[in-house]
């Protein structure tokens, strides 16, 4: 029972990082139909900002730097690269992201070095006993600062700002001609992206510790589960992530940790066999 | 005559909206046989399902004898069944004598290991093939494009590159999905000489076309389809006058 | 109705074909992909790039061997990606299962390297096969990530498996070819160019044949392919066997190059780099990728020597988000429209 109940609670945690930044594909993804890869990169990138040096500076104020520029490569990323070639071919841009993803890491390894470096947790390294649950503060806060963000976000989004941006994905043409300024639109979502990245960055980096290539591999899992709830809605997006962090918890505890990978992508191909649209379930009709 | 094509019954649904209604089709071997309706009417979906594009919702499809219900279009097309596209579906970075070449697939065999490194023979079946494909695209009139790129040509043009291909297989069955529409004058006579000369040497060819005009003078057989059922069935005389399609086309579009 | 099936024999109904177009009977027609002087000037080149390790030293040939073995790994993603139109990022997991068959094979089976190689590629189109029909009914962005995905559960099955050297991998193995051992960088070379030249004329032979049309009718529309009959899921399934098999020979022979394998061969690394190549070289290009290889990996071999073997990657992924952006068609497409715009330019010429 113990276990189960730390399970419970490690896997919500790891879930919550790989819903922060699913929810950051989802946003763009209902939007423009671009995956950004570059997210992980990203939330990798305002990890380092927030935790390697500048030590007397206050936590707070690394935060709000680390997650500005986020948005900041964000945004720019998409004006200067993606745009263009997404308008000629999505899946370019799809790939042009995953290099730029590989620029951003190197880049960070170069100023910072390859080897991993700790993080320390803004809420230090207590711990909390709650009935059975022996939980650090830190996992708190990674609960409590990603609840508060989905709540934002699902505030926003059932707002008629949200109502501009899934009509949006329906149909851009006819959204432009009812005069939404769908340009403009695009770059508050690749800022808000940017913002839900370097969250999760933020929070990631005192449980892995942090390294250049950490975002490559969170890009790719929070994929996995942004698919398996189903990329076309930012809900089924953040709940499939979740969903992923507790079987790979579940898995971790009860068979091996050793075997993670294995999971996580065995998950994706299955789904891939079995729903070959992806969760989404939205098959294109034919039409010739 | 014999069917070489027989429908009954087809029928395919959209959601709760049915756009082929128990359809029956007969296409008589050797025959050029028109499928015309108002657009909407379920041409194309019909034609996919008969195709083996689309998948059915009801009713059964016979090919030369054969309960041919469900095959997939890959099957069919080997089985002889050939067709056109509405909307272009042309190889665009190709060139035209490549896009009519692939559409001989069925008919090349040259085996292991001519399959996968260019022997004598490969040579030879090629050459063959490609002087037959030269001769089509003179027959349609793109002897002159043969090497140039689909994507560089002109609409009407790529009408007729889609034609080819599809003729090239040497089908025992043709299907044209409006292959008249967005044609130049000048195309639409090449189109309709190509059409009595298919039929003279022997193929049975199934046009469809929204324009009931153009088809008159070369069917030998007319089905009208309106709003997914077939509301008329003959030759195309009959059908002209028949009441319902008069009605059908009545106040729609003045080529009608 | 039975007695009319005979229309549809074939031969009866190629006769309504043939009757249709008699009137072009003894044409002569234009051989395509170029004439006897092209395909001279191919041979001499192969020839001269064959014998260049009788020419250079010891470390030069060790390069060129690597060079080779990279070679191999870009023409399988040309095939399926300029080819076939699948774009795949499942190259490393065909190359590192290659690495390490190859080393049980000589290691735990004793096999001389021909049939160890035999067995590689093998083994490296039954991978291929996998992949293609895991992979059968998805398309684009769920391809790439599917078959990535592939080589990241790959490692994690090698760096788990004692028997295989976990993460520290397996080194001391010695891969023979017909009893001469292939850590003779020359040797190594030679192999490879063997397998490099013959990949490549399958190649050229299929883009020139039925089988290339088919591929390519695929990658163009395929519902156009299926409906002149061809079955775009046995061609997908043909492709992807094929560069498994030919991927898994590189993995095969880096394996005798590196004389260490460990879980690294399934790594980002190098499918971030063949990536680079096969973008920035042109998809559709083979030499295009072939160049563009041989100068990124020249470039990665000796960033040591001038201070930049740190930058390796960054340039890599650099190269990827640029050339997409300002030359979409990579090298090839540049070469491939500068001809192009030249030929056009003179028949211009001389149609005034």
């Amino acid at each position: 029972m113990e276990t189960f109940v730390l399970l419970v609670a490690g896997g919500l945690v790891t879930g919550c990082i790989y819903a922060l930044i699913a929810a950051g594909y989802a946003v763009l993804y209902t939007a423009t139909g671009f995956v950004n890869f570059a997210l992980g990169a990203q939330a990798m990138l305002a990890g380092y900002i927030t935790y390697a040096g500048f030590e007397d500076v206050p936590f707070l104020f690394r935060a709000v730097v680390a997650i500005v520029a986020s948005v900041v490569v964000s945004v720019l990323s998409w004006i200067v690269f993606y745009r263009r070639v997404s308008e000629q071919d999505m899946l370019a841009a799809v790939i042009m992201s995953f290099g730029f993803s590989i620029v951003l890491a190197e880049v960070v390894q170069l100023v910072a070095g390859g080897v991993p470096l700790p993080a320390r947790s803004p809420v230090g390294s207590g711990r909390h006993e709650l009935g059975p649950l022996s939980i650090s503060s830190h996992s708190i806060l990674v609960l409590v600062v990603s609840a508060l963000l989905f709540a934002l976000l699902a505030t926003v989004m059932s707002s008629r700002g949200g109502a501009t941006v899934r009509a949006m994905f329906q149909d851009r043409e006819m959204a432009e001609t009812l005069g939404v300024a769908t340009n403009r639109m695009t770059i508050v979502l690749f800022a808000a992206s940017g913002v839900f990245a370097g969250a999760a960055g933020i929070l990631t980096a005192p449980i892995l510790s942090l390294s250049p290539h950490m975002g490559t591999r969170l890009a790719l899992i929070a994929f996995v589960g942004a698919i398996l709830g189903g990329l076309g809605s930012i809900r089924s997006a953040i709940v499939g992530a979740i969903i992923l962090g507790m079987l790979e918890a579940f898995f971790a505890g009860y068979i091996s940790p050793d075997w993670r990978a294995t999971l996580v992508f065995g998950v994706f191909v299955v789904i891939l066999v079995l729903k070959p649209a992806g969760v989404l379930g939205r098959v294109a009709a034919v039409k010739v | 005559m014999a069917a070489l094509l027989e429908a009954r019954g087809v029928t395919r649904r959209w959601g709760g909206l049915v756009a082929v209604n128990e359809v029956d089709l007969v296409v008589e071997t050797g025959t050029l046989h028109g499928l015309i309706g108002p657009n909407g009417a379920g041409k194309t979906t019909l034609v996919n399902m008969l195709t083996g594009v689309d998948r059915l919702d009801g009713g059964t499809v016979t090919f030369a004898g054969e309960d041919v219900t469900g095959v997939p279009a890959h099957r069919l097309a080997g089985r002889g069944v050939a067709r056109s596209f509405q909307t272009s579906q042309l190889f665009e970075d190709e060139s035209v004598v490549d896009n009519v070449m692939a559409g001989r697939h069925r008919l090349i065999e040259y085996r292991f290991p001519h399959t996968f490194l260019t022997t004598p023979r490969t040579r030879r079946v090629e050459r063959e093939h490609r002087l037959h494909v030269i001769g089509l695209l003179e027959l349609v009139g793109l002897a002159e494009d043969a090497n140039r790129r689909v994507s560089q040509l002109p609409y009407g043009r790529r009408r007729l590159v889609e034609l080819a291909r599809a003729i090239a297989s040497d089908p025992t069955l043709l299907v044209l999905d409006e292959p008249a529409a967005g044609l130049p004058g000048s195309d639409v006579d090449v189109l309709a000489q190509v059409l009595v000369r298919l039929r003279e040497v022997g193929f049975t060819v199934l046009v469809i076309e929204h324009n009931i005009g153009l088809l008159v003078s070369v069917c030998d057989r007319m089905t009208v389809l309106s709003e997914g059922r077939v509301i008329a069935d003959g030759d195309p005389e009959t059908v002209r006058r028949s009441p319902e399609v008069i009605e059908a086309y009545v106040g729609r579009t003045p080529d009608a | 109705m039975s007695d009319q099936i005979t229309v549809t024999d074939d031969r009866r109904a190629a006769g309504v074909g043939d009757a249709l177009v008699t009137a072009s009977g003894g044409r002569k027609v234009a051989d395509p992909g170029g004439g006897r002087a092209t395909g001279a000037a191919a041979l001499l080149a192969a020839a001269a790039v064959a014998a260049l390790p009788l020419a250079t030293d010891y470390s030069t040939t060790y390069l060129l061997a690597y060079i080779v073995i990279i070679a191999l790994l870009g023409t399988s993603l040309h095939l399926l990606m300029g080819l076939m139109g699948v774009f795949s990022l499942g190259q490393a997991a065909m190359f590192g299962t290659g690495a390490y068959v190859a080393v049980v094979a000589s290691d735990e089976l004793a096999l001389d390297g021909i049939l160890g190689l035999l067995l590689v590629a093998l083994v490296g189109a039954v991978l291929g096969l996998v992949m293609g029909a895991v992979t059968l009914r998805v398309t684009d962005l769920y391809l790439a990530l599917a078959t990535l995905a592939v080589g990241y559960i790959f490692e994690n099955v090698v760096r788990n498996t004692d028997w295989l050297g976990g993460p520290q991998g397996r080194t001391g193995f010695v891969i023979t070819v017909a009893g001469r051992s292939l850590d003779d960088p020359r040797l190594l070379f030679w192999v490879g160019i063997v397998a490099l030249y013959l990949f490549i004329v399958i190649i050229w032979s299929m883009r020139r044949s039925k089988l290339g049309r088919a591929f390519m009718a695929t990658r163009e529309s395929p519902i156009a392919a299926r409906s002149i009959g061809i079955d775009t899921r046995r061609y997908k399934l043909l492709g992807f066997a094929l560069a498994g098999a030919f991927s898994g020979i590189a993995g095969a022979l880096y394996a005798a190059w590196s004389l260490v394998v460990d879980p690294s061969v399934f790594g980002i690394d190098l499918t971030l780099s063949v990536l680079a190549i096969a973008i920035v070289g042109g998809l559709r290009s083979l030499p295009g990728i072939l160049i563009v290889g041989a100068a990124l990996t020249y470039f990665r071999n000796s960033a040591a020597d001038f201070g930049a073997a740190d930058y390796v990657l960054l340039v890599y992924g650099s190269l990827i988000v640029l050339s997409l952006r300002f030359l979409p068609q990579g090298l090839g497409g540049l070469l491939a429209s500068t001809v192009t715009a030249g030929t056009s330019r003179m028949r211009g010429r001389r149609e005034s």
